[in-house]
């Protein structure tokens, strides 16, 4: 693939830092967390926005970690927002004040997503591992809202929760949120040393399809319902990224720039940073950019494969990660591989799980 | 469209957070809102920018037909179904 036949990106997540006051155990961030001490400064955020807008994105997230942990939030929002970006925030809610929220809406934040753990109070407390979490973001929510800024309610599901599915859907519209995103746990990283206490059952990933089904009829126009189902129980892959270096950019605490978000796991790629490299040169030159691009790469099995532009071979980290073969078809896919994704028999269905059965990923 | 269609004396605005802009690296306009991004045609953009909030539908159509000399009649249809589309992904609201 040249220069020619790469599309410009069009949407950036800043992953401005690993920090979080959170541990749920299921977390998108590397197992390898990046430290404070080498964040990106304010001065290279305003660098990276800027290239990118050039280079035509036109919508970042600005996502952690818990992107209040940095103090500079407000300055980083107003900086994607001077380059002319459609700034969304992705937050857990907890260390923003009424106060710093105007702040933030004030400096150009055009849209908050803010995690939903669980509607039971016990059960947000066991996955975030901190007291009174939902009680704090229930009161965001409605700063949020009080405000007219448009609220997305991203709720990870799991076996723990599934059963609460509908009161979720009805908290998000007693919220008054525009979108709900319903999204299963994706069984990479942490959520993958968490499995067996996560993973629902076939019955509860059944349940829920029908369960988002009615809920995206009854509610049209009223609230948006994006849908992530279970990996294990699907028969295609999901279109990761939708197809590596395609649409998006991720920009690690670091500067590290990455398809994905768990792209450091293939430890055979080199990521370029911001630092000491243009976002340009990274997006249509790197090495680890152009790997998985078009179909070169691809096994005979998805080089021929009907569906190679619906889901572009799926996700690489978990090709190398179960298959041991970051070009392999994702394990999901059950034309290349019926059986890759078996439910392992040490899947552990309790009735009660305990806070030391779980590894939750540390604070920093 | 299985949806009742918006009246024409509504007066359709802009959702809180979302915005028409012009795309200048891919020379286009897109609708740009929460986690959302809708690539526009020649007609889509011809009918956003005359979301003005303040003009009913009827007078946007009227303005539509002036400025691409059709007649009114001719293109009601295609702009209410249009707009109707865009209340329902809470693109517009009435």
């Amino acid at each position: 693939m040249n220069q020619v036949t790469t599309p410009a990106p069009q949407v950036l997540l800043a992953e401005v830092t690993h920090r979080c006051p959170l541990q749920c155990p299921y977390c998108s961030n590397p197992t390898e967390l990046i430290k404070k001490d080498v964040e990106l400064s304010t001065a290279d955020w305003a660098r990276v926005f800027e290239e990118s807008a050039e280079l035509g994105v036109l919508q970042v997230s600005i996502s952690g970690g818990e992107p209040a942990a940095r103090r500079d939030l407000t300055e980083l929002i107003g900086a994607a927002h001077e380059a002319d970006l459609y700034v969304n925030l992705i937050t857990s809610g907890i260390g923003i004040t009424k106060d710093r929220l105007n702040d933030l809406v004030g400096a150009g934040c055009d849209h908050i997503q803010l995690s939903l753990q669980d509607v039971d109070p016990d059960g947000a407390k066991l996955i975030s591992n901190l007291n009174k979490s939902l009680e704090r973001k229930l009161e965001f929510a409605k700063w949020v809202t009080d405000i007219s800024v448009p609220l997305t309610v991203n709720a990870v599901m799991h076996r723990l929760n599934l059963d609460r599915l509908p009161e979720t859907i009805k908290l998000a519209q007693e919220l008054g949120a525009r979108r709900l995103e319903i999204a299963n746990v994706q069984y990479h990283g942490w959520a993958a040393l968490n499995k067996n206490l996560l993973m629902p059952t076939q019955e509860q990933s059944d349940r829920t399809n029908q369960i988002v089904k009615e809920a995206r009829e009854s509610l049209e126009g009223q609230l948006l319902i994006d849908y992530v189902p279970v990996d294990h129980y699907a028969e295609y892959p999901k279109p990761c990224m939708n197809g590596w270096g395609r649409v998006a950019l991720i920009v690690a605490p670091d500067g590290s720039v990455l398809p994905c978000h768990n792209a450091t796991t293939l430890t055979h790629l080199a990521f370029p940073n911001v630092i000491n490299h243009s976002l340009e040169n990274v997006w249509y030159e790197s090495d680890a950019f152009n790997a998985y691009r078009g179909d070169t790469w691809m096994h005979d099995i998805c080089r021929t494969c009907d569906r190679k532009e619906i889901d572009f071979g799926g996700c690489r980290c978990q090709a190398l990660s179960i298959l041991g073969d970051a070009s392999a078809a994702d394990p999901v896919c059950s034309r290349a591989h019926p059986h890759a994704l078996v439910i392992d028999d040490d899947t552990q269905v309790l009735e009660l799980v305990e806070p030391d059965l779980i590894t939750y990923r540390p604070n920093a | 469209m299985n949806v009742e269609l918006i009246s024409s004396s509504a007066v359709p605005k802009f959702e809180r957070g979302v915005r028409l802009k012009h795309d200048r690296v891919r020379e286009r306009h897109v609708v740009l809102g929460p986690e959302m991004l809708i690539e526009l045609n020649q007609t889509g953009t011809a009918i956003m920018s005359e979301i003005d909030g303040q003009s009913n539908l009827s007078e946007i159509v009227h303005r539509l037909a002036e400025r691409f000399e059709v007649n009114p009649q001719d293109i009601n249809q295609d702009v209410s179904e249009f707009c109707t589309t865009m209340v329902m992904r809470r693109v517009l609201h009435t």
